[in-house]
């Protein structure tokens, strides 16, 4: 089957990327948010079971 | 469903080869979900059936364990079959039974059935995150035959990704139903998320495109400085696991991925411990968060790296860095060096190691065995995985319960398993230096050599 010759869209692309882009860049914000915890004081309390963590 | 044929997934001339790892991104940041399924570990056990029963920890952790062998155990068994139905269907499938699996558990955690959980995550669940998991990679590797690394690892990067969107997606639902009367707010959970997955699988699944057989990136010209690891031929997957290099490689998939598991696995008492005083249950998560981003990001970094300086060199890298760090970390608490950053700074490197691991061992497997059948042979790779994931927690839990146990001192007991790692990877070392390029009785006679674009996917 013959085809045209058609350039996909840059904004086509950038809205594919979009999509996915948004989601992760949620995630990966939420997950900042937590690190940032890391620098700051906090009160000491007992060793608790281990939160989430992508393996 | 011919909609769903390999036929009808050709792509357009002029067709961006951009929009492809969009595709294989919304597939891996859904099906990466599974790593943060602990956020439903205490709203489960808190659960009471209408007997009064409840689960415990064992039993509920058991859900994640069946997700994760049924992954491993489905890219090996329907890996040949993706190579013919090609990346649609798979997807497409994958998408089914991932959000099906979602269905089927909200029904066991409406009832307090465990049996229904472990059949729809576990079981159903597993069969869509193997599926998905290997799906866009041959047909990435295709799309980009100049760096199949870079391609691959975006995808790869996408699974630790989604473990980032699944804890505050999962968190957030929950505290949602729960603050509009849901008592239970779990069920209610499972079939938004699995909606959601679904309809964000789908859209992976019909935006994704396989090359046509003649096509190649414009302007490309196969590097005629041949490589010693990097094939001309193919190796079908019939006889690939009948090779050295096979069984090599799932050497070092398996010890990379275990040596990973021996810090995640206990990641927050671990730094709580290592900082007594020092570090609370909240900086501890904050430690998490680090890790679960250093994860992702190396699985992007070192895929795209080993691109210039090879799969072997990459692995090199992990193995030879990795056991210096892992032999350290012990060392770097209050009772020795005592600096925070300093162990921070070891224990993420370590894990952008435990992530590029992941990313780059399908480039590997195409450089060994040609791009023809590299998904399937990445499916049977995928049990190293599986068997990591159980054989990790057991030594890491098995050696800190006896440390308990026998009231010794559980900063030992981390010592002792940060230090079985080094072994691991010593091990890991040594299969990667003995990889060497596949005897050509294992090449495909029928098959063209070289960048293959043909119908395997």
């Amino acid at each position: 089957m013959a085809h045209e010759m058609k350039k996909s869209s840059p904004a086509l692309i950038a809205l594919a990327w979009l999509l996915v882009g948004l989601p992760l860049a949620w995630g990966v914000y939420r997950s900042g948010q937590n690190a940032v915890k890391l620098f700051q004081p906090q009160p000491v309390a007992v060793t608790a079971p281990a939160p989430p963590a992508a393996k | 469903m011919s909609f769903l044929d390999r036929d009808r997934s050709v792509a357009h001339p002029g067709f961006s080869r951009w929009l492809v790892p969009p595709a294989a991104l919304a597939i891996h940041l859904s099906i990466g979900q599974a790593y943060a399924f602990s956020v439903f570990k205490n709203p489960l056990l808190a659960l009471h059936g209408a007997d009064g029963s409840v689960w415990s920890l064992k039993e509920v952790g058991y859900i994640f364990s069946i997700a994760i062998a049924v992954l491993g155990l489905s890219a090996a068994l329907f890996g040949a079959w993706l190579e013919k139905a090609g990346p649609r269907r798979a997807m497409a499938y994958a998408a089914v039974c991932f959000g099906l699996g979602f269905q089927i558990a909200s029904f066991g955690a409406a009832h307090h059935s465990l049996a229904l959980i472990y059949l729809g995550y576990g079981f159903v669940g597993g069969v869509g995150l193997g599926l998905g998991y290997i799906s866009p990679v041959s047909t990435l590797i295709k799309w980009f035959p100049d760096r199949p690394g870079l391609a691959t690892g975006l995808a790869i990067m996408g699974f630790g990704g989604g473990a980032l969107i699944g804890a505050p997606l999962g968190n957030e639902l929950m505290a949602h139903f729960k603050a509009h009367g849901h008592v239970n707010p779990i069920p209610s959970t499972w079939i938004t998320m699995g909606i959601l997955y679904f309809l964000f699988m789908l859209y992976g699944a019909f935006t994704i495109r396989v090359p046509a057989p003649d096509w190649k990136p414009e302007g490309y010209v196969p590097s005629t400085t041949q490589r010693a690891l990097v094939s001309t031929h193919n190796v079908a997957v019939t006889q690939a696991w009948k090779t050295a290099q096979f069984w090599l490689l799932w050497i070092v998939l398996f010890t990379n991925v275990t040596a990973g598991i021996g810090i995640l696995e206990q990641a927050s008492p671990m730094i709580q411990d290592f900082f007594k005083g020092h570090i609370g249950v909240a900086a501890a998560t904050g430690f998490v968060g680090m890790l679960s981003l250093f994860n992702m990001g190396g699985r992007f970094l070192w895929a795209s790296v080993s691109d210039f300086l090879g799969r072997k060199a990459t692995y090199f890298v992990f193995f030879t860095i990795g056991p210096v760090l892992y032999f350290l970390m012990p060392f770097l608490g209050s009772n020795h060096t005592n600096s925070v950053p300093l162990f921070v700074t070891v224990a993420c490197i370590a894990l952008t190691f435990y992530g590029g691991g992941f990313a780059t061992i399908p480039a590997y497997l195409k450089d060994l065995f040609g791009g023809f059948n590299v998904s399937a042979i990445h499916g049977r790779l995928l049990t190293a995985w599986s068997t990591a994931g159980i054989v990790g927690p057991l030594i890491v839990n098995g050696i800190l319960d006896h440390y308990k146990a026998a009231g010794l001192n559980r900063l030992d007991g981390y010592r002792v398993v940060l230090h079985i790692m080094v072994g691991l990877l010593v091990v890991g070392f040594l299969a990667n230096l003995l990889v060497r390029p596949v005897a050509e009785r294992f090449w495909m006679k029928d098959a063209p050599a070289g960048d293959y674009s043909g119908a395997a996917h």
